[in-house]
């Protein structure tokens, strides 16, 4: 799986961006519409109840006063309660008994028995209903409280009256006795009639109704609820075309800097991303950009340069390779002629295949594949049979070796790459060094659990500077190709990547008289 | 004609080697850079085969420095370097040619004699001095028609006299032209492969086309009176 599919898309930064604020912005603006609505929705109701209850507190004790008086004078209530309910506020009022009777009312029609029937008990609480023709109303029903005649009649009466019997009456019976007996008969029908008075009230049981007509205040509520909708939207759209304008004016950078990486191409002339004004957010994304792209553009060169070296390696022993073979072709030749021609050729080849292997094998170096296989080796005996393998050819440059290695040198390790190793640099000291001259190998013990080796040739023309591009694979210190020795700048970047997979280091040292090193230090133990 | 191999890597440069001296070319190689500038001043050469890649000295160098010398053979660049800037380069710095390895030899070899027949102004690949006709390209002589069997150095030192028909050709410039620096060969020689030339030409009826100019030199013309 390609890291492109393994990271999903985070979606529209400007999209995500506008809708958290959008939403955030509606549902704060509505919760606080809704709540501001209810609390004025509350307090209207609050406000009619209040005046409810203190029309009703305040007409109440003026109901009983009317009550008594007409009790006084000796009519019926029924006929005297309808015409004493005072006309003293726009609420509309009834005055009903327990079964329903209306008795009194000051609404615009006489509420029908139904509606009357299902009134709210008497327990002094507001509570909205539908009224057939007001709509919806909220009615308070209160009992009208009869205490105050029932202490007139009698809890209020007789202790008067024990006192009267110990104190006043036996004097105004003893001053006229027939006065007090016709007083006595009259307190006594009259009190007769009371209790009847009374009883037939408590079983009347009347009650004041008030009805506040709640359809204006219901319209106005509904009126104020469409207004804080209508701000709530147009808030909502302000809020939209705010933010998206912002987002936009925002994210231009943005969109700058993408159409001008967009313009970035391999071929193409400019290779950094150089956009102007841009936000100090975005331009440390600039420059890590721009060194990403200096890097890539690099590689990119690095990777150019190195195809190109392969091909060239390639065709010039192919080029080789082919001339020979024509040549020998050309025209008719004797078999010793043929033979000769076709041995150079096979020469060529071999070198051919020689520089394929070690291509292969710096390649498989590169990408990770080659790890070592663990076991006990002597630095000696390494050397040893690496020196034999270049000993014809040092021979033939009178090139000798000097062996400065502690003795009983010995490490674990990968054997055969650390032969490689070996043959590699030696094969390039002989190959390189002075006609006449003596390749120096030293070796000894770190302290440090490491092991330093030292390979030493005279007559070497690079400079200082360059010995760490001895490491680059197809680097010529003076351009020169010594292919015809195998050597086609393949062997040290080779002896690099073999020392890495052994754990260790290579260091180039070029030293000014000509004295070529390079050094080595290996683990004791690769594992 | 003289040839002149600066290249580096040894089985080409025998091989081109081979190749060109089988074709009666007088050639030089070396795989060196200096070395190949030190040949290329000091010597007349009609082609100068150049690789890129030299120790000693890079190649596009040593054809900067030819250039701006007292000498100009006409140069063909062989190089793996096979880029449109390469070529580019290599061209404008004033190569005649470029190839780019690997090539066919006989593709060499032709664009060779080419690069060769435009040095001396004569790019027709067959030359024609009276009855005495030449074919570059096959390398055959003929006299009025009929076939005339040369030796490969009899051949270079009529091919390079026809080049030159009509002008004086000094004994040194014949000889520089036709025999190599390491040809172990003092320029008498060249006097002794006149005479043989002569005879050939007079066996095969054709009337006397090389002329004597006493310490001067040779010069091929029908009649020599006309200079």
């Amino acid at each position: 799986m390609s890291a492109a599919e393994s990271v999903r898309p985070g979606g529209s930064l400007r999209r995500r961006l506008a809708v958290t604020v959008i939403l955030t912005t509606a549902l704060v603006v509505a919760v606080a519409g809704a709540v501001a609505w209810f609390a004025s929705a509350k307090l209207r109701r609050q406000g009619a109840e209040a005046s409810m209850r203190s029309y009703a507190a305040a007409v109440m004790p003026r109901l009983l006063a009317r009550q008594w008086l007409a009790q006084r004078d000796g009519r019926m209530l029924p006929e005297l309660l309808p015409q004493s309910l005072p006309n003293d506020t726009d609420l509309w009022r009834a005055l009903v008994t327990r079964d329903g009777r209306v008795l009194a009312h000051s609404l615009p029609q006489a509420p029908d028995s139904g509606w009357v029937h299902a009134l709210p008990p008497a327990d002094g609480k507001a509570v909205r209903r539908e009224h057939p023709t007001l709509g919806p109303v909220l009615v308070l029903v209160e009992a009208i409280d009869l205490r105050p005649l029932a202490m007139r009649r009698g809890d209020g009466d007789r202790p008067r009256r024990s006192e009267t019997e110990a104190g006043d009456r036996p004097a105004r019976r003893e001053g006229d006795p027939a006065g007090r007996r016709l007083a006595e008969r009259f307190a006594a029908r009259n009190e007769q009639r009371n209790d009847a008075l009374y009883t037939w009230l408590e079983e009347l049981d009347p009650r004041l109704v008030v009805v506040y007509p709640l359809a204006e205040i219901e319209a106005e509520a509904r009126r104020q609820a469409w207004v804080l909708v209508g701000m709530w939207l147009l808030a909502c759209t302000l809020v939209t075309a705010v933010v998206l304008f912002i987002t936009g004016r925002v994210l231009a950078p943005v969109r700058r800097m993408t159409d001008a990486i967009a313009g970035i191409t391999p071929g193409s002339a400019t290779q950094q991303v150089a956009v102007a004004g841009l936000p100090s957010e975005l331009q440390p994304v600039q420059a890590r950009l721009n060194d990403l792209l200096a890097r890539v553009d690099a590689a990119l060169a690095r990777e150019q340069q190195t195809t190109a070296n392969v091909a060239h390696e390639l065709r010039t022993p192919l080029a080789g390779l082919r001339a020979k073979l024509e040549l020998a072709l050309q025209k008719e030749r004797d078999p010793a002629e043929i033979a000769a021609l076709c041995r150079q050729g096979l020469g060529t080849m071999t070198l051919l295949q020689g520089l394929i292997d070690n291509l292969l094998l710096l390649t498989r170096l590169e990408a990770g594949q080659e790890k070592p296989h663990a076991q006990a080796v002597e630095v000696q005996e390494i050397l040893a049979s690496t020196w034999a393998l270049h000993q014809p050819a040092a021979m033939a440059r009178q090139i000798t070796l000097e062996r400065r290695l502690e003795p009983a040198l010995s490490l674990i390790t990968d054997g055969d790459k650390l032969r490689a190793v070996f043959s590699n640099l030696l094969s390039n000291a002989v190959a390189y060094a002075t006609p006449n001259s003596m390749v120096q190998v030293a070796g000894h013990e770190q302290g440090d659990g490491r092991i330093r080796l030292t390979f030493t040739n005279e007559g070497a023309t690079i400079s200082h500077a360059d010995a760490e591009r001895v490491f680059e694979p197809f680097w010529r210190g003076d351009n020169a190709r010594t292919v015809e020795r195998g050597h086609c700048g393949l062997g040290l970047p080779l002896v690099r990547r073999l020392v890495k997979v052994l754990g260790g280091t290579t260091v180039a040292v070029s030293v000014k008289d000509g004295r070529f090193s390079v050094l080595v230090v290996l683990p004791s133990n690769v594992t | 004609m003289r040839v002149l191999v600066v290249e580096d890597d040894t089985a080409i440069r025998t091989a081109l080697v081979q190749a060109f001296t089988e074709d009666g070319y007088a050639v030089d190689a070396t795989g060196d850079g200096e070395e190949g500038l030190w040949y290329a001043e000091s010597n007349d050469y009609d082609l100068l085969v150049l690789d890129l890649n030299l120790s000693g000295l890079d190649g596009l160098e040593l054809l900067r420095r030819v250039r701006d010398g007292e000498r100009h053979p006409a140069v063909l660049i062989v190089s793996a370097r096979d880029t449109v800037q390469d070529r580019v380069r290599g061209l404008d710095i004033g190569a005649d040619d470029y190839l780019v390895k690997p090539f066919a030899l006989p593709e060499f070899l032709a664009r060779a004699r080419s690069l060769v027949r435009r040095r001396h102004g004569k790019p027709k690949p067959t030359l024609a001095v009276g009855c005495l006709g030449l074919d570059t390209a096959t390398h055959t002589a003929t006299c009025a028609g009929k076939p005339l069997l040369l030796t490969p150095r009899e051949y270079a030192l009529v091919e390079y006299l026809m080049h030159r028909a009509g002008t004086l050709v000094s004994r040194t410039e014949l000889w520089e032209h036709v025999y190599a620096f390491h040809d172990d060969a003092s320029s008498n020689v060249v006097d002794h492969f006149i005479a043989k030339l002569r005879r050939k030409l007079s066996d095969a009826g054709a009337p006397p086309l090389i002329h004597t100019r006493r310490g001067q030199g040779y010069l091929m013309a029908v009649d020599p009176g006309e200079r």
